[in-house]
């Protein structure tokens, strides 16, 4: 096999997930996405002599029948230590996001079990890309080292299913974990959950700040990590990454929205509670063009920029201007992908994944370079949440996300004390000196 | 003093052998939250040591298989060129083509192409396609990555 020299680790690491760990493979110097013949051809005549001798040199002893693997028993208690010397111990093994972590002792461990009703050892599947079981007791060390509390619990599990039971196609997990384009899971949650665990949905609801923003995201940031033991160069191969992938995690406001909130458009009951994923590699901002439909929905479709799926997030006070004029959510939506255009003599030097020029009208007919060709062309490719603080901004998550049909939103199932634990952690909270 | 409102804080452990000492915030101070002692058990550590668990999940092992047994040369030799989507897959099999018929001009050379982006069509729609190409080669170099 050959490969872009920079993917050795990955190739090594996929091919003993796949039970073939003596693949033989050749590092190339053909860089990745090459186009210049030149540096092709120099890749290909540095390798070809390792490439003849890789496909005719006999086989080892080892490559004929490789030593089985070890059957992996790690030890439940794995180091004993001060504050810092656990972090360093966790941080050395690949274990944390590079921030401090909370310890996960066994205390611990149990109080963040109280946050569901579910036993330690219930495995909810297992997640890739090592298959690494899913057990509610490693969801809750993971959930401790990341600062959340037991009240998140619920969340969290709801979103491992999700990552378990995402699609094993182009727009799911299995890509958008690992892709080189670093993509990084984006969680929207919906319901009464949301006031009862302080998500925020105001003011900066994208920045720092909230425990339940910030420990929900890094939570499963570290659960992909550590269960599903995707590591940073090994098997995500992000190429830039992405600080989105420390914590994304936003609650809808559907108390300001002049809509009907996400879950509820997807089929779920207002009053249940559910959590949503994409995948987004690309966040931006922008101002309207004025403050009514056509200054909003115009700045909109001249902001988008070439990608497949996208989140708008209207403030509310955008979203009730919107919602005064008629427009609805599915309007906004057919809206966007109609006419937010661009040439398609502009995809005749870029090369789509596939090979194809978007076509007109559902794929049924070519497009021409005369022709305007639809950046978004399905509008149920589009998801629209209200959200933000005061002011005048509108945002767009840019990447994986709406996927017509597929899994993406998994309803949060609480447990029978949810009451008092809420009582009990509700009104940890900030509070602001004046000054 | 009401010891329900304690903030336990870490100092350095040189200084303070023992119990650690604990600091009370009145309203005022900003953001500090005032919890209950007991109320985050890892924190109420009197050595200061903690005993974790790991993070890291367990996993079936996989069975592991050897590779396929190896031609003795190229010559007169059918041998499949097999890529995925990515946009130098194709062009870097073509040169890799072009230099096995010119240093062995008897080999037949022949292609399969997962062209789905990230899916293993391989083991699900065109398993029974690839299945009869595989049987038709006697290797296979493979041009996988971006």
């Amino acid at each position: 096999m050959l490969v872009n020299n920079g993917f050795a680790n990955d190739t090594e690491s996929a091919s003993r997930g796949k039970g073939m760990p003596v693949l033989r493979y050749i590092p190339t110097s053909v860089p990745c996405e090459a186009s210049i013949m030149e540096d092709i051809e120099a890749g290909v005549d540095g390798a070809f002599e390792a490439m003849v001798t890789a496909l005719t040199k006999p086989l080892t002893a080892e490559e004929k029948s490789p030593k089985p693997k070890e059957i992996e028993k790690p030890a439940r208690i794995i180091f004993k230590g001060s504050l810092e010397e656990v972090s360093r111990f966790f941080y050395q093994r690949g274990w944390t996001d590079g921030l401090p972590i909370i310890p996960p002792t066994e205390e611990a461990v149990a109080d963040m079990l109280t946050g569901t009703d579910l036993p330690p050892d219930h495995l909810l599947g297992k997640l890739e890309s090592r298959l690494g079981k899913a057990t509610i007791e490693k969801i809750a060390v993971n959930a401790v080292m990341a600062g959340a509390l037991p009240t998140y619990m619920p969340v969290l599990i709801a979103g491992t299913k999700l990552l378990l039971e995402s699609e094993r196609g182009f727009m799911g997990y299995t890509t958008f974990g690992f892709s080189t384009g670093s993509w990084a899971p984006f969680w929207i949650i919906n319901g009464p959950v949301r006031n009862e665990i302080n998500v925020n949905n105001s003011s900066g609801a994208f920045s720092p700040g909230n425990i339940a923003n910030a420990a929900i995201g890094r939570a499963m940031g570290l659960i992909i990590k550590n269960i599903g033991g995707v590591r940073k160069g090994v098997e995500d191969m992000g190429v830039m990454g992405n600080p989105m992938k420390y914590s994304m995690v936003i609650a809808e406001n559907e108390e300001e929205s002049p809509w009907e909130p996400l879950h509820v458009e997807y089929g779920y009951r207002q009053e249940e509670s559910t959590i949503t994923v994409s995948y987004p590699q690309t966040y931006l901002q922008h101002w309207p063009y004025g403050s009514d439909a056509e200054g909003i929905l115009r700045a909109v479709i001249g902001y988008i920029i070439r990608g497949m799926r996208y989140t708008f997030i209207f403030t509310p006070p955008h979203a009730k201007n919107l919602a005064r004029e008629g427009w609805t959510k599915e309007d906004i939506k057919e809206f966007i992908s109609e006419y937010a255009r661009i040439p398609g003599s502009h995809f005749n030097n870029i090369p789509v994944i596939g090979g194809a020029r978007p076509s007109l009208y559902k794929g049924k007919i070519s497009a021409r370079d005369t022709d305007t060709v639809a950046l978004i062309r399905d509008p149920r490719f589009i998801r629209i949440i209200v959200a933000g603080g005061p002011g005048a901004f509108i945002a767009h998550t840019v990447g994986g996300g709406a996927t017509p049909g597929k899994k993406q939103t998994q309803k949060i199932e609480l447990p029978a004390n949810w009451d008092k634990l809420v009582k009990k952690y509700k009104n940890i909270v900030p509070t602001y000196a004046k000054y | 003093m009401d010891d329900e409102w304690l903030v336990p804080i870490k100092l350095n452990k040189v200084n303070f052998k023992g119990r650690l000492p604990y600091l009370i915030f009145k309203g005022g101070l900003g953001a500090v939250e005032r919890v209950k002692k007991g109320e985050f058990p890892m924190t109420n550590k009197a050595n200061n040591e903690y005993e974790v668990l790991s993070p890291w999940a367990e996993a079936d092992p996989i069975p592991f298989r050897g590779i396929s047994p190896r031609i003795e040369g190229l010559a007169g030799k059918k041998i499949g060129l097999f890529r995925n989507s990515k946009r130098a897959a194709l062009p870097l099999l073509n040169v890799v083509g072009r230099r096995l018929k010119e240093k062995f001009p008897t080999a037949e050379l022949t292609e399969f192409a997962n062209q789905r982006p990230n899916e293993v069509i391989i083991e699900q729609d065109a398993k029974e396609e690839f299945e009869d190409w595989l049987k038709g080669v006697d290797a296979v170099v493979a041009a996988f990555g971006d």
